[in-house]
């Protein structure tokens, strides 16, 4: 286990984006965007392709410079932390490493610069599990395996928040299943984690808040269980809908018609309603909870306005 | 700045293109060594061995190739996209900059160290067998090495802010290679008067391969100095602020 990281939990927010705009001529990427981090959670980054996410990620860390606005990590904006490497750990995009050094030659690199002992870089190529790996060209590994080398570079200083763009690409289910497994414990401990994705099936089970943001505009920030939360969760096919529109009201449960020939009702359960429609001797064909899938939000969520 | 400094000269050594360049160079010089000495023309018996012509080939060759190792200090970075990590463990660009300025000095040293090494392992046994007599002066030998290795630092400081100012790494190399081969002559039968102040003319009157036209070695010393102060303050200022994505 780390000996950094304890339990104890990092100031909140452990990034804070306040008001950043990016325009890359007269492209607006980013639209004065604010939302803050947490630590001892996992925050989903959540956005179509394009959305601004990656740019929004590299303004956090300090290699691009808003137009406007500010972003800062524990209070202080990248350039100006003491020890950015144990402070943040980021992993950007897949190619980050010069093919013809070896991996563990890459991670000596960075040590160096950030004044890590280099007994550090075999603990962490054990960790990512590349220690096979680590006198091989960079150029030579898989997909997985460069996402687990830029992983095991962001890990190098210890750092109590985590950054990343994109992890799951390439990893293969067990890589995504240590992922998930790895980021949870972080964060558990006190941590900071803010991931990004397009991909929201993986995102339901790894993240607790969810910040969606489309077209450099944020749309929503809140619990991925709130966001699920949405009306119309039972579907009810009826032959005679008025009179089981009638016994439900009276009992303080909420229905709408659709002109689709069903029911959606809200606010009630399925077991609830099926007794009612019983006791009311309404026969009922169909009474189906409707999951919501965090995808049918997050395109309800980006695609309201045309683009 | 001392650990962004020994990690750059970590990536040097961890690659195989520094190298490379370090055994092209060597090729390149003890070709040339054999070919200046073997036609005879060449030799001069009786000169000492600082006034050798194939050292000319050393002094010629050597800096461009320091050149080129400046430049792929940034534009393998940006290339392969390792300036994430550079500047992810280190936002303070300036320092990156210093460092790699330093880094690649050394690179150029030990690429002229190399050069005149292989030179003169090869040059001397051929001379004596021309008949060579054997004279040399520790000190003026001396000098002859420290003008070429103070010419690779500046050399390889040029190539550093060239390489942080256009990024691309062919655009970087094959704009300077055509420069310095072929470009700054043509320009210089223009415009003689002025050309004694290109960096190439400079370099050549630093490393003393003296035609009456060039500068003086020490004013050759002071305008590719200034060069390399100029190219590496374009660079700094160029990073300061540039997006990295």
């Amino acid at each position: 286990m780390d000996a950094t990281l304890t339990g104890t939990p990092i100031a909140s927010p452990a990034i804070a984006v306040r008001g950043v705009t990016k325009r890359y001529g007269g492209v607006t990427a980013v639209d004065d965007l604010t939302f803050e981090i947490r630590p001892g959670v996992v925050t989903g980054f959540l956005g179509p392709n394009g959305a601004g996410k990656t740019t929004t990620l590299r303004i956090v860390l300090g290699l691009v410079t808003p137009t406007e606005g500010s972003a800062t990590i524990l209070g202080l904006p990248y350039g100006s932390l003491d020890d950015p490497a144990g402070t943040v750990g980021a992993v950007l995009e897949t190619q980050s490493f010069n093919p013809l050094r070896n991996g563990r030659n890459h991670l000596r690199t960075i040590a160096t610069a950030a004044r890590i002992p280099m007994a550090r870089v075999d603990e962490v190529l054990e960790q990512v599990g590349l220690t096979a790996a680590a006198r091989r060209n960079a150029g030579t590994y898989s997909l997985g395996m460069r996402q687990r080398l830029a992983l095991g570079a962001a890990l190098l200083g210890e750092p109590r928040i985590l950054i990343l763009d994109e992890p799951a690409n390439g990893l293969d289910p067990q890589g995504i299943r240590w992922l998930r497994r790895f980021l949870r414990d972080f964060a558990a401990r006190g941590n900071a984690v803010l991931v990004s994705s397009h991909v929201l099936t993986e995102m339901a089970e790894l993240a607790d808040e969810a910040i969606v943001i489309d077209r450099g505009r944020l749309v929503r920030q809140a619990p991925i269980t709130e966001l699920t939360r949405t009306p119309g969760d039972i579907v009810v096919r009826t032959p005679e809908p008025d009179a089981l529109i009638a016994a439900l009201r009276t009992n303080g449960i909420e229905v709408s018609a659709n002109g689709d020939g069903a029911l959606h009702v809200s606010g009630g359960d399925a077991a609830r309603i099926g007794t009612l429609a019983f006791e009311a001797c309404v026969p009922v064909f169909e009474l189906s909870e409707r999951h919501t899938t965090l995808e049918d939000v997050f395109l309800e969520l980006t695609e309201e306005a045309p683009r | 700045m001392t650990a962004q400094f020994l990690s750059e000269l970590r990536k040097l050594t961890t690659t195989r293109s520094a190298y490379a360049l370090l055994v092209g160079l060597a090729a390149i010089v003890g070709l040339g060594t054999i070919a200046v000495i073997t036609d005879g023309s060449g030799v001069n018996p009786s000169a000492p061995l600082e006034h050798q012509a194939f050292l000319n080939v050393v002094l010629s060759i050597t800096p461009l190739f320091a050149l080129l190792l400046g430049i792929r200090s940034f534009t393998d970075e940006f290339r392969f996209g390792s300036i994430v990590p550079t500047l992810l463990a280190n936002p303070q660009r300036g320092r990156v900059l210093g460092a790699k300025v330093g880094a690649a000095a050394v690179g150029g040293i030990a690429l002229g160290i190399g050069a005149t090494a292989t030179a003169t392992a090869i040059g001397v046994p051929l001379l004596l067998g021309e008949g060579w007599e054997a004279t040399w002066s520790a000190a003026a030998l001396g000098e002859v090495v420290g003008r070429l290795l103070a010419a690779t630092v500046l050399w390889s400081a040029i190539g550093v802010g060239l390489g942080l100012a256009v990024r691309h790494q062919v655009a970087a190399v094959a704009g300077a290679l055509v420069w310095m081969v072929a470009g700054e002559g043509i320009v210089a039968g223009m415009l003689p008067d002025v050309a004694r102040y290109f960096p190439g003319s400079a370099g050549y009157a630093l490393v003393g391969l003296s035609e009456g036209t060039l500068l003086t070695a020490g004013a050759g010393a002071i305008v590719l100095a200034a060069y390399a102060i100029a190219s590496v303050a374009t660079g700094a200022r160029l990073m300061r602020r540039r997006d990295i994505d």
